[in-house]
């Protein structure tokens, strides 16, 4: 099987030594490496964020007695509401407030979060970086023109690989308590209203921590849609925050790349997509292709006509004349 | 995941070049790949990583052909000419751009079982086991889509190569008559 370039004309074998030479690369690999590493670092740094969370928000409310199972504190990220998660032993149900910025929190909490979290089920090691399915592909622009069905990734379901079977669920219950901001509010990130909104439309519970398979079924056929994962929304704004920073530091390509990454892997219709589109259209602006930026931007005015992504992007493109 | 990357990007991003990816589109192809298998990483045995990847990048390489085909997505617009040129003497020292268009060309007219046979044999050195392995189909398909791929691209080749040899003036009365 290797003599076959012996036997093509000296024109052949130049076809086949050139595609020899043929390489990505080494900066392709780093950043290859730079969103796929930090994509999965963000998975793992919210889930341990959110024990954090559940700590920092200071709020804790004693329960009834009762036995129950530890669980995680949930996230929130809107400041908008409070969850309430069981603890060990004493069932007490800690009221929590996320906090995207997470410092060292109570010491006295912070004992009982941990114990707590270490009664969780393993996840494998192995465990996913990501757990939503491929969502449709960024690659076409709106403005391409290309259809729909040219807008999906590739199905991919070339071997069917069985999952590790996981430990049986821990029953877990949460609640959702919708609760003013307050002054307790330290350390949120002023520049996310958009996120702040998109989020706080959504109940976050400890039950979205858990694996999909160890998560309660739902009460009703209504209930059957989930909402986003703390840490899929998590991810997202990570994700979005990365572009943002690449667009700070004049990198609109990169930033470009990770719009690309968020929308292969939430798709267009997820919670952060405006603020996604909007981060191409200022690195669009930024590269100088002006066409792109405006078709962007048109598209986001037409999917997300009320949203503050839509208007920022209308007026950037207005503004560059 | 770091540990596929390191592995397998390589052998990924040239996959998809031969398979039709271009090079300004490569890498991003190449990241989609591995965001694919970053969706799956819990359910692909490590010992499989590279036949998931394999599989996927087939499947990201038709789209992105099929995408090619019709729009001019924005990280391809700085694409080299790698559209085959009339002109070119063969004599001349062809450019390396034009030698893998030509390549493209080339590799294009294979369908794709028959494609990805040749392209892991001969442009990335595996055995036949190797690819009847990562294609998962028996070794004597292997060798059968092996033989069929190399009659055609002979084929191809000389075809190219008579095309690019004919003098203008014979290809323009062609062109003329038909």
């Amino acid at each position: 099987m290797t003599d076959f370039r012996d036997g093509l004309s000296d024109f052949g074998r130049g076809l086949f030594e050139a595609a020899d030479e043929d390489r990505p690369a080494p900066q392709a690999r780093d950043a290859l490496l730079a969103t796929v590493l930090g994509s999965a670092a963000v998975t793992t740094s919210v889930t341990a964020a959110t024990v954090s969370a559940a700590v920092k928000g200071g709020l804790a409310a004693h329960a009834s007695a009762g036995t129950g199972l530890a669980t995680k504190g949930a996230t929130l990220f809107g400041a908008k509401f409070l969850v309430a998660s069981a603890l060990a032993v004493t069932t007490t149900a800690v009221v929590v407030k996320e906090l995207r910025t997470i410092d060292e929190p109570p010491p006295a909490i912070v004992s009982t979060v941990s114990s707590s979290s270490r009664t969780l089920p393993q996840a494998p090691s192995r465990a996913p970086a990501i757990v939503e399915t491929v969502a449709p592909s960024p690659e076409e622009l709106p403005s391409s023109g290309a259809s729909a069905e040219e807008a999906l990734p590739p199905r991919v379901e070339p071997v069917p690989f069985a999952p590790a079977p996981l430990p049986p669920p821990a029953p877990v219950k949460a609640y959702v308590v919708p609760v003013p901001a307050g002054p307790n509010d330290v350390g949120r990130d002023a520049r996310d209203p958009l996120e702040d909104r998109a989020l706080a439309t959504k109940g976050v519970t400890a039950e979205d921590e858990l694996p999909s398979s160890l998560r309660p079924a739902p009460a009703s056929a209504d209930e059957a849609v989930p909402p986003p994962t703390a840490s899929s929304l998590g991810a997202q704004i990570a994700l979005i925050d990365a572009a943002r920073a690449d667009m700070r530091s004049g990198d609109a390509r990169g930033a470009l790349a990770k719009v690309r990454a968020f929308e292969l892997r939430y798709g267009t219709a997820a919670s952060l997509a405006p603020e996604a589109m909007l981060v191409r259209v200022q690195a669009h602006l930024a590269m100088g292709n002006r066409g792109l930026a405006e078709a962007t931007a048109d598209a986001l005015l037409r999917a997300h006509p009320s949203s503050s992504a839509a208007r920022r992007a209308t007026n950037l493109v207005g503004n560059h004349d | 995941m770091r540990a596929s990357v390191l592995a397998h990007h390589t052998f990924v991003w040239r996959c998809l070049r031969r398979l039709g990816v271009p090079e300004a589109g490569a890498d991003d192809a190449a990241q989609q790949v591995f965001l694919v298998l970053s969706t799956r990483l819990h359910e692909v045995p490590t010992e499989s990583e590279k036949k998931f990847l394999f599989a996927t990048a087939v499947r990201v390489a038709a789209n992105a052909r099929r995408v090619r085909a019709r729009v001019r997505e924005e990280v391809w617009q700085d694409d080299p000419p790698e559209v085959a040129s009339d002109e070119l003497d063969p004599e001349q020292s062809l450019s390396v751009a034009r030698q893998r268009a030509l390549l493209e060309e080339v590799l294009a007219a294979l369908p794709i079982e028959i494609r990805t046979v040749f392209v892991l044999t001969e442009f990335e050195k595996m055995s036949a086991s190797e690819v009847a392995a990562l294609v998962d189909v028996p070794i004597g398909t292997v060798a059968s889509r092996l033989r069929r791929g190399r009659t055609l691209v002979e084929q191809q080749i000389r075809r190219v190569q008579a095309r690019l040899v004919a003098p203008p003036r014979a290809r323009s009365d062609r062109g003329e008559q038909s």
